[in-house]
């Protein structure tokens, strides 16, 4: 299996850059997800790598060879797209095998090979059928059957999963993820979702505008989201955001909140550059905060509830905190009422500072 | 007093039974939700409520009214969609203040019933904007704010939220809710998504093929599902299902699975009492399944296999293959575990579920 390079891609549309200058490198047989809002450009990248619209500047190689100019064919890659995209005219037996048609293969290995894919989707009952008295689960299946019976190098998706409903959702995640590895196919797919990001690729590159923002490890990304755009969109419920003023004063430094204090001197190092009284925004997730009934060693932060939401075993709880309202996510075995007082404790280990006009974060 | 009654309620469309004789009662001030897939009846139930459909058999009573032949203006309820209407052309301010001119109030009053309304939908400093520039989430606010200006006897929702992206969502359930809690108007809200039932509501009626399957409030349905689909549809990640044959074995009561079995012998006399024939399925939340490294001291524990690692966040969902049967189970996201790897499994006892094969009703 290749690794896919995009080198100075740019792609416009009109006057507007839709790809703007993307260098990235997808390794050997990993599964990468292309995150970003609706309109960011994922499914161009993905079309350019397909090889379905050709770039208007710059490289793409597949290992060292560039594949500009090279159908999807020659490429040797398969996309499964949003909208199934069968051919309703033909039983899902011919939906898989035409691509192999196509590649001259005889008529017992195309046998041979719809048989082994249908019976790795679970839909060898469903081969005599036509995709309209298919459920979208299933038709799902088959457009990702007959992209993976030609086995292709490269396997591009582009929202595989949005149409179906959220039940489904869940449970293909987890197969399409299998399936990458067991058949170890360089794969990349687009996805709004950060939830379906985090679940199933090894690395994540967060678009937006035509541009890479980050590109890390599921886990890095999360945990050190490189500004204040990839720490929003990455994870559920959000992360925190709260405005403060920087203090440093003789013996320590002080982030000043609408409604209290935190002592933040064990961050001297990375808050150097930024002179005191400078207005900054700090982060913090929703898991990373402890809710307490009572004053425990001082420094917590007063807070009432606001609301109170039961998902099953956890429970998110909106807090007001002066004029903000927090979130935080618990154990739905923990008792509170609405509009009770509590106290808040952050995870040291887990808050982030971002500037506030660059949105870059400092930590 | 606005309590919502329906009675015997059916109603069909050529031959589909959309709604099969649902009986329903909603408290003064209470938030119901109905919930259920797409085509379940929730939406045309909501309809009924709000006299646009007629339905064919039942009644409907809004407060102590029998509304049955009141057309939706005479029965004091009020309507907003997944599809928020906004009036182009006119400010949110003429927006919210348009169905108050309609019931010719004066200039002072409309302005207090506006300007109040709309300080609780936090939209009173945008009010002299065009309407239909503002954000999905204003707009919606600004539809809300168009229904609570009339301050009405029932609110009927109908997915409000769903064309809202997921960050909103969140931020309008929670102003939904607290709204609710302020105003303390009689709330009945239709939506596909279990997530907003189980946040909002005080209790949910869930819905399929037109049938009411159990009306309850969120804690207990998520935890004494009445039967298997209501265990199904409640709940993320999805409950697991095992089929199992239930067996007396030593004055033992064993559920028998590919390669294991269960002690449940605690459950003996409820299941005795419940079963039909000796076919189960048995039903453990992810949330309720301990994974360990090693094998505790108590007989209790499953071996599995790691199949799928899932970061999800904070926490990680592990699908665990045992001999077979694929269960899911929630694992703290630094909890050391690789694809492959033999791991040991603990049901929560306390917190299983026993369908029967056939019926799919609930025996525990």
């Amino acid at each position: 299996m290749p690794q896919v390079i995009l080198e100075d891609i740019v792609k416009k549309y009109g006057k507007r850059n839709v790809v703007d200058n993307l260098n990235i490198k997808f390794e050997d047989g990993s599964f990468t997800c292309l995150l970003g809002p609706p309109g960011a450009g994922k499914t161009t990248i993905l079309r350019i790598i397909a090889g379905l619209i050709e770039q208007d500047h710059g490289n793409v190689y597949f290992d060292d060879r560039i594949v500009n100019g090279l159908s999807p064919a020659e490429r040797d890659v398969a996309m499964v797209f949003q909208s199934f995209a069968l051919y309703p005219h033909l039983t899902v037996y011919d939906n898989i095998a035409s691509p192999l048609r196509k590649k001259r293969l005889s008529d017992s290995e195309i046998k041979s090979k719809v048989s082994e894919v249908a019976e790795i989707l679970g839909i060898s009952h469903l081969l005599d059928k036509r995709p309209a008295l298919l459920s979208g689960g299933e038709k799902q299946r088959v457009g990702i059957g007959r992209a993976i019976a030609k086995e292709p190098s490269v396997l591009l998706m582009d929202e595989p999963l949005s149409n179906l409903d959220a039940k489904l959702r869940l449970h293909m995640r987890a197969e399409l993820r299998k399936l990458q590895r067991r058949l170890g196919i360089t794969t990349i797919m687009g996805t709004p979702d950060d939830i379906e990001a985090l679940t199933m690729a090894d690395n994540v590159a967060v678009i937006r505008d035509g541009k890479l923002i980050q590109y890390d490890s599921v886990e890095e990304i999360y945990d050190h989201p490189k500004n204040l755009f990839v720490a929003e969109f990455i994870g559920s419920p959000k992360m925190n955001i709260l405005q403060f003023t920087l203090l440093k004063e003789e013996d320590k430094t002080i982030g000043k909140f609408d409604s209290f204090e935190l002592d933040l001197s064990n961050y001297d190092d990375v808050l150097k550059g930024i002179s005191s009284g400078e207005e900054l925004l700090f982060g913090i997730r929703p898991p990373d905060i402890t809710i307490l009934p009572d004053r425990r060693m001082g420094g917590e932060i007063e807070a009432l509830v606001y609301t109170l939401e039961p998902i099953g075993a956890d429970m998110v709880v909106n807090l007001r905190v002066g004029e903000n309202i927090i979130r935080t996510k618990v154990s739905s075995t923990l008792k509170l009422e609405v509009d009770q007082k509590v106290f808040l404790r952050f995870d040291e280990r887990a808050i982030h500072i971002f500037d506030k006009k660059t949105g870059n974060a400092l930590i | 007093m606005a309590r919502v009654l329906i009675e015997h309620l059916t109603k069909r469309f050529g031959k589909t039974v959309a709604v099969n004789d649902l009986n329903l009662e909603v408290r003064d001030r209470e938030f119901v939700c109905l919930l259920g897939p797409s085509g379940c009846g929730k939406t045309t139930t909501l309809r009924c409520i709000a006299g646009l459909e007629r339905q064919d058999e039942g009644n409907i009573y809004i407060g102590d009214v029998l509304v049955n032949d009141l057309p939706p203006p005479e029965r004091d309820i009020a309507m907003v969609f997944q599809f928020y209407a906004i009036y182009p052309g006119m400010t949110v301010y003429d927006n919210l203040a348009f169905p108050l001119k309609q019931r010719k109030m004066s200039k002072s009053e409309i302005r207090k019933k506006v300007l109040e309304t709309a300080k609780m939908l936090r939209i009173e400093n945008i009010l002299n904007e065009d309407a239909i520039s503002r954000t999905a989430g204003e707009k919606q606010r600004i539809a809300l704010g168009r229904a609570f200006v009339r301050d009405p006897q029932v609110f009927l929702l109908d997915e409000p939220l769903t064309n809202l992206d997921a960050g909103l969502r969140a931020v309008m359930r929670v102003e939904l809710k607290r709204l609710h809690r302020e105003m303390g108007r009689t709330t009945i809200y239709v939506t596909h998504d279990q997530l907003e039932g189980m946040t909002m509501a005080d209790r949910i009626g869930v819905m399929n093929y037109g049938v009411l399957q159990q009306y309850d409030d969120p804690h207990t349905l998520f935890n004494k599902p009445k039967n298997l689909f209501v265990a199904g549809f409640i709940g993320t990640p999805t409950m697991n299902f095992l089929e199992c044959e239930y067996e007396e074995r030593d004055g033992k009561a064993l559920l028998i699975f590919n390669s294991f079995s269960l002690d449940v012998s605690k459950y003996k006399e409820v299941i005795d009492k419940g079963k039909r024939s000796s076919s189960m399925i048995l039903g453990v939340r992810p949330s309720d399944i301990t994974v360990q490294k090693e094998r505790g001291n108590e007989d209790q524990f499953v071996e599995a296999k790691v199949d799928i690692i899932e970061l999800t966040g904070d926490e990680k969902i592990l699908d665990l293959d045992i001999g077979g049967d694929i269960v899911r189970a929630i694992a703290k996201r630094r909890f050391p575990v690789e694809v492959g790897e033999k791991v040991w499994l603990r049901l929560d006892l306390d917190r299983l579920h026993i369908f029967d094969k056939k019926t799919e009703e609930a025996i525990l």
